[in-house]
């Protein structure tokens, strides 16, 4: 469904807070480019940008250096009500004197559109966030969940070219935010328009985005959709901040990994085969326990049951930790108690090789 | 609700020094005026207190003539219109003044705005006669102003503005401006700005932000802030009484004629109740009209 258009583009843009020498970076040289009809994701700790560059994008907060284009088009120096972008704010910023409907009329009033246009655009979006029967609640009657499909309906009201939501569902708990998440794919889908999301919750932004950014610090980390981030991740931040990751020093040689320890792993690092000591994340999906034969050799030293999942802390022989999972799914939930020997195993491609100029002896 | 005995003679006991304070100093004096005012008048100021007559009201409309005929006397009416009519130049004029002065303080930082309002309170630190005078001495002829005009060659001949119903005006505004600002200042405060940006990202410029979000939300404040200088000013006595010379009379000033020179107390009690009368109607179509939020 992703087009190859640009939607926005982001012009290595920069943005200090304060002058002189206490000026704050807060985001430094992004670029990045957002295609048409696409879910992107903005993804980071707080304070990480992500939302000062939404707001940018939004026309709230000034371009310190660099510019965004929309379709081309610069938006330096155009006021919020003069971009064809709407937001949903993560308090949903909904006018508690109009009604639901007033609420989704307001933005094709302001846009000049007659009254007789805007009822049927009304009804229309009231139906898409399947709020029908709420037209003339007012937005304290209504519940969470209700406020923010409201939110969402004013913002789609007027056909923004890009919908920007603001840490849209941070505010709902986690029943409704998992359902929000199919809804906003779907609401997505359904209208074709580039939606901008700004999240810290790494599964939220797993599940929706067609890509990712990954920002830390003011500086973009990496761009990619979700398998790309997940299973490829550029640095150890991104690796550590997406997931679980357990970070292992080995070394590569012939084009097979080598740990300092007893017992032997039959795995290849297929990206980056070049010999040399090698800073390794894995997920603990892809590690197994395994009684005898091929592994590496160590001490359970946790156990932790989480219902779907076993985690197990293993300490290496050379004294790495590691992470190991198993799903509960075989009735047998416990394979291993604390203070068992066991071998970890590998599965095919487990291994990640990071780009790291500091673990790059 | 219902609760038990023991709980409600306790909320008794607790409302009964606030329901005996209203019983002396509200109600009963107001049982009083009432009664008073269907009294006939004592000689010398006073009533008399076996003697029920309607005249009081009756004096407010007509005039009676020497052969005990009724003539229609707009008089009193005519003080009621001025009143009435400087009391609301007074409320636009404050509102027009007030709100965009309540808007700036709110949009300052914390630390601006605390010391913005203070400059606002300041005012109320001395007396308003010691400050109604002051405005006799900036008004009068050859007073600050004149003088000034005169020396910058803006005004030919005197200035002749105090004891005039400008002077009344003015002394209105500068009076009850405070009473404006601080009940939109309150409601513009705690108003949620981000409320604005989402109407500036729907399109809307300044202008309708403005007449669309802002003032609505800040409605109760300008309700609060209209009846809060409208009412005061229309009762006013002595700021008509100083800057108006008695050549423009308002209500108060009437009134306290009757109770003073006139002698003619059952007149000056039903003219204090027209007064509430008016008051109660004005404030009841304007919170019937403006208080609910528009469009419910």
């Amino acid at each position: 469904m992703t087009g190859n258009r640009v939607a926005i583009e982001i012009d290595h843009v920069c943005k200090r807070f304060g002058a002189g020498e206490q000026a704050v970076l807060a985001l430094d040289h992004i670029a990045l480019d957002i295609r048409e009809n696409e879910f992107f994701t903005l993804l980071g700790p707080s304070g990480c940008g992500k939302t000062t560059l939404l707001r940018m994008i939004a026309g709230f907060e000034d371009v310190s250096a660099g510019d965004i284009r929309l379709y081309g088009a610069s938006l330096t120096g155009k006021l919020p009500f003069q971009r064809p972008v709407n937001t949903v704010f993560q308090s949903y910023a909904l006018f508690p004197h109009l009604t639901v409907e007033e609420n989704i009329a307001f933005g094709l009033e302001m846009r000049g559109f007659k009254p007789a246009d805007i009822n049927p655009i009304v009804a229309e979006k009231l139906e898409l966030v399947k709020l029908s029967g709420f037209a003339r609640r007012r937005p304290h009657q209504l519940s969470g969940g209700q406020q923010q499909r409201v939110a969402l309906a004013r913002a789609l009201a007027p056909s923004p070219r890009v919908l920007l939501l603001d840490e849209s569902l941070s505010a709902l708990d986690l029943k409704l935010r998992k359902e929000m998440q199919v809804e906003l794919k779907r609401l997505q889908r359904e209208t074709g328009i580039t939606f901008v999301f700004v999240t810290h919750d790494q599964e939220e932004a797993l599940t929706m985005s067609d890509r990712i950014a990954v920002m830390s610090a003011g500086k973009l980390q990496q761009v990619g959709s979700p398998e790309d981030i997940y299973d490829r991740p550029a640095n150890r931040f991104v690796a550590d901040f997406i997931g679980e990751t357990s970070f292992l020093q080995g070394r590569v040689a012939d084009g097979q990994l080598h740990f300092g320890v007893a017992g032997s792993l039959s795995c290849q690092v297929l990206d980056q085969p070049h010999d040399g000591a090698a800073a390794l994340a894995v997920r603990p999906e892809r590690l197994q326990l395994a009684s005898s034969g091929d592994g590496l050799g160590g001490v359970v030293a946790e156990v932790v049951y989480r219902g779907v999942d076993t985690v197990y802390l293993v300490q290496l022989a050379d004294g790495q930790p590691c992470r190991v999972r198993h799903t509960n799914d075989s009735g047998a939930s416990r394979l291993a108690r604390v203070g068992d020997a066991v071998r970890v195993a590998a599965l095919p491609g487990a291994f990640h090789r990071l780009q790291e100029a500091g673990h790059d002896a | 609700m219902t609760l038990d005995p023991y709980r409600r003679t306790r909320r008794r006991l607790l409302l009964a020094p606030t329901t005996l304070t209203l019983l002396l100093f509200m109600v009963l004096p107001m049982l009083l005026m009432g009664w008073m005012s269907l009294l006939a008048p004592d000689t010398y100021g006073g009533v008399r207190w076996k003697e029920w007559s309607l005249d009081a009201y009756v004096q407010f409309l007509y005039e009676r003539d020497l052969d005990d005929s009724l003539t229609l006397n707009s008089d009193y009416l005519q003080i009621f219109g001025r009143s009435f009519l400087l009391a609301g130049f007074a409320t636009v004029v404050t509102l027009l003044i007030g709100f965009p002065t309540a808007l700036y303080i709110a949009l300052k930082e914390e630390k601006t705005r605390q010391r913005l309002i203070l400059l606002i309170s300041i005012p109320f630190w001395t007396n308003l006669l010691v400050r109604t005078y002051a405005w006799m001495l900036l008004l009068r002829n050859g007073g600050l102003i004149d003088s000034s005009l005169s020396a910058l060659g803006l005004s030919q001949g005197t200035l002749d503005v105090l004891y005039t119903p400008t002077a009344v005006a003015i002394g209105f505004v500068y009076s009850f401006l405070p009473f404006m600002v601080l009940p939109i200042y309150t409601s513009l405060e705690k108003m949620d700005w981000r409320l604005v940006e989402a109407a500036f990202d729907l399109g809307a410029n300044r202008w309708l932000a403005l007449r669309r979000v802002i003032l609505p939300l800040a409605m109760p404040g300008i309700v609060a802030g209209c009846l809060l200088v409208f009412i005061p000013a229309i009762g006013s006595y002595f700021i008509p009484e100083l800057l108006g010379g008695g050549k423009s009379l308002m209500i108060g000033n009437l009134i306290q004629n009757q109770f003073g020179t006139a002698r003619n107390w059952p007149f000056g009690a039903a003219l204090s109740f027209m007064l509430l009368a008016l008051v109660l109607l004005v404030m009841w179509i304007y919170t019937r009209r403006f208080q609910r939020p528009p469009g419910e």
